[in-house]
This record gives C-alpha cells, structure tokens and sequence, in this order.
C-alpha cells in the first residue's frame, strides 16, 4: 500500500518519477529529439497542471499590464516550453557534460562579486538557476552556499540537490530556507569567511522571514532574510540571473550591487530602501523576461 | 573551458554535414551542440512518422472525420515515439548482453535504431501512390547520403 501511495506521489506534478524520466529520456534519446520531447511534455504539463498554469497567466496579466487573458495562455505556453528546455539543458550539463555557450552582461559587477570577502547573490525563479550555479561555479572557481526553497516531495528534493552536487562537482552545497535560526548563524558566519551566498528572492514559503514590498504596483511579501544578513555580515547585494538566450545558450546578468548599509534610522528603515531597490531590478528583469519567471506558486 | 568552447557550436553530429564541413577545411568533430540540427532531425522523424499515420488511418475518413483523426494522430504519433525510446532501450539491454554496442553510449545506439524506424517509414511512404512520396524518397536519400558520408569520413580517418 506505502509503495503504491509512494509512486502516485511521485507522479504528482512535483514528484520525483517525472525527473527520473528526464534523466532516463536524456541518457536514452539522441538529442536531436530533445525538441520533440520537449515540445510534447510542454503541452503535456500546461494541460495538466492546471494551478501552475493558472498562476501564471495570472502573473502575466500582473507583470504585462493591458494584455489579454487569451495572449497570457499562450505566453503562459511559452513560459512552460521554455521552463522544459531550461530543466531538459540542465540535465544535458549534468549527465552528459555537454558543451554549453555562457555570455556575461555586467563583466565589471562581477569582478566585483568574485573580488568580495563575502557577498550575496540575490536571484529570482527565473531561467536556469540550477544549471546557472554549476555554470558559475565552473566559469569563476568559486563555491557557492545555495538557499532553496524546499521541495513538496522529499525525494524530489533528495533527486534535486544530487543534480546540484554533481552539475557544481561539488562547488554548490544545497541548504533550505525553511531551516530557521541555525541556517541564518550559519550563513553569516559562511559570509564572514568570504563565502558567496545564494538566495531566490522572488517568493516567501512558510517559516520563512518575510517584509511587505511593492512589485508591479502590488504589496507582496519579499523574503527579507537576504537584506538583514546583508546588514550584519555587512556584505554586498549582488542581483545576478540566468536567463535562457536559445538552444545550449545562456547569460549571466549581473546588475549593480544593492548595498544595504545602516544609518541613524530605524532599521526597518534601511531594510525597506533595500528591498525597494531590489523590487525595481525584480520588475525590470521580469519585464524584459517574463517568459522566464517560473512564478509557479501565487505571488501576487 | 567547456562552457566557452565556441567551436562545438559550428560542428556537427550527423555525417553528411560533418563531410561536407571538413570538405570546406573545417572540422569533422561530432557535436551536439547544433540547434538546427536538433531541430531539423525532430521535424523530419515526426514528419514522416506523422504522415505515414496520416495516410493510413485517413484514407476512407471525410473532411471534418479526418481533421479529428488528425488531431488525434499528433498524439498517437507522440505516444508511438515515446515506446520506440523503451523499446529500443531494452532492445540495447539485450544487445549489451551479447556483447554488442558494450562502448558505446545509450543514446548513439538509440540513434542507430532509429535511423532505422526512420528508414522503414519512409520507405513505406516512398512506395504511396499519393505526393508523400517524394517526402519518403527525400528521406530515405538524406538517410543513404548520410550512411555514405559516414563510411567517407571512417575510411578517410583510417587512411590517416
């Protein structure tokens, strides 16, 4: 009874069964075929996983302000072919150690970000943020503390952060955001030895610290972790994000540090011009790729 | 670096190409790298597949009738191709069994039976009576010319 309540999870749309099929598929099936698999599990899981396709339209009509509900589906559309090809690439990179092409934009912020003695990347759900820390690592030698959310499934979790482990050959260490007061000591204490930390800022889960910001015009809650660790360590913001730019091709931006500083004012004070400065680089990007932000969980 | 290796994107993984590149002065290196390749051999093994189903199953269907079975042949055509992939994963148990393709990776001897299906369908296709048949022909004659390529670029590396 465990076993078969153990496999229908696992084909749940977050389950673990549907990335050992992509392992299998990429191992199996010469990549010539990729776009055909991609594009079928595409209109596979638009149709199927209704709440995540919900979800984004609705961002969509949030982010893309005008646009008809009928155009977001089919933005919605891309939005999940491109999430296909994202996951199908990074599973390339990490069975396969394929060749992939990486692009900088923002060469003289990252030389910043590798020359500090401690600093913290801020990314969001967008493009490949998994394939993105294996690219970093392996492109700039430097480790890399990386804060997920958890995964519903455990051994979704368990699948994912071996992928991570092998992608980074073991320059990405995988903690969950969900882990509370130990996780943040340990992270200041990771940026006070000149570590890079790694945080996705576009979603608060439970039990996570949060603060009220303004995205698109909305009052959302932010994660705020990233902005008080900033305070105390004191270490530099880093927005930095990997976006898909076509077939084994992708970019790093890296934009302006958002330096979170204290002043004579009350502190809640600096955490909110820090986080409003990072919601207005969250809109941009998300403006100018928003068939890439895999908000799949409801934000607005 | 292999992240930053430009050159593996100006290469090829089918023979012909890779011939016709080293022909040029370039390399005959085997990448996978090729977005239009990638895409093109999609299009091709679901294009083939697609209309040998097509003629098969909507010979005797009317116009509206043979929409729907159209529709419904994008997705059997689909499923189809996801049971070749199995089956040809346990047919390349059996063969390593044997002995047979022990070196080589899943997905080249995948690639080999393949071809194959491939092959078959065009060549049912090349034998319609209808104007597929010139798709058939032009697939099985990329598939000949590409199985000589092949043989081309052995012979010229064992020459070497």
């Amino acid at each position: 009874m465990n076993d078969f309540r153990g496999w229908w999870q696992g084909l749940a749309v977050r389950g673990v069964l549907w990335r050992r099929g992509l392992d299998w598929a990429i191992a199996n099936v010469p990549f010539y075929f990729h776009p055909f698999l991609v594009c079928f599990w595409t209109i596979f899981f638009f149709l199927f996983a209704g709440p995540a396709r919900r979800t984004v339209v609705s961002n969509l009509a949030v982010v893309l302000p005008g646009s008809w509900r009928a155009t977001n589906y089919f933005r919605a559309l891309r939005t999940f072919y491109n999430f296909a090809w994202t996951i199908a690439e990074g599973t390339t990179y990490k069975l396969n150690k394929a060749h992939f092409s990486c692009e900088l934009s923002g060469a003289n912020f990252m030389n910043d970000l590798l020359a500090a003695k401690g600093a913290i990347i801020l990314t969001a759900h967008m493009g490949s943020y998994d394939l993105g820390a294996a690219l970093f690592t392996e492109k700039f030698q430097r480790t890399i503390r990386m804060i997920r959310a958890p995964e519903p499934d455990k051994r979704s979790a368990q699948h994912i952060d071996l992928a991570l482990e092998e992608s980074g050959a073991g320059a990405v260490k995988v903690d969950y955001s969900t882990e509370g007061a130990a996780l943040s000591f340990d992270l200041l204490n990771a940026l006070r030895h000149g570590e890079i930390v790694s945080i996705q800022g576009d979603r608060v889960m439970d039990n996570v610290a949060s603060a009220s910001a303004e995205l698109f015009g909305r009052k959302v809650s932010l994660p705020s972790g990233p902005f008080i660790l900033s305070l105390v360590a004191p270490a530099p913001i880093y927005p930095l994000f990997v976006v898909r730019l076509g077939y084994r091709q992708y970019k790093i931006i890296v934009l302006a540090p958002i330096v979170c500083v204290r002043t004579n004012r009350p502190r809640e004070d600096d955490l909110t011009e820090a986080m409003t400065l990072w919601s207005r680089t969250l809109e941009s990007v998300t403006t100018e790729y928003w068939n890439q932000w895999y908000a799949f969980a409801p934000i607005f | 670096m292999k992240t930053e290796d430009k050159n593996a994107f100006g290469d090829f993984y089918f023979a012909l190409p890779r011939l016709l590149n080293r022909m040029r002065g370039g390399s005959d290196k085997i990448s996978e790298s090729n977005a239009a390749e990638a895409y093109f051999g999609s299009m091709v093994a679901f294009v083939v597949s697609f209309l040998f189903a097509w003629q098969l199953f909507t010979g005797r269907c009317t116009g509206c009738q043979a929409i729907g079975v159209g529709i419904f042949l994008l997705f059997a055509v689909s499923i189809f191709w996801l049971l070749v992939f199995y089956f040809n994963s346990l047919v390349i148990k059996i063969l390593r069994t044997g002995g047979i393709f022990r070196k080589m990776a899943n997905r080249h001897v995948q690639d080999i039976l393949i071809e194959v299906v491939v092959a078959v369908i065009a060549y049912e296709l090349s034998i319609s009576v209808s104007w597929t048949r010139w798709l058939g022909i032009f697939c099985l004659l990329l598939l000949g010319a590409n199985v000589v390529a092949a043989l081309l670029l052995f012979l010229g590396r064992a020459r070497h």
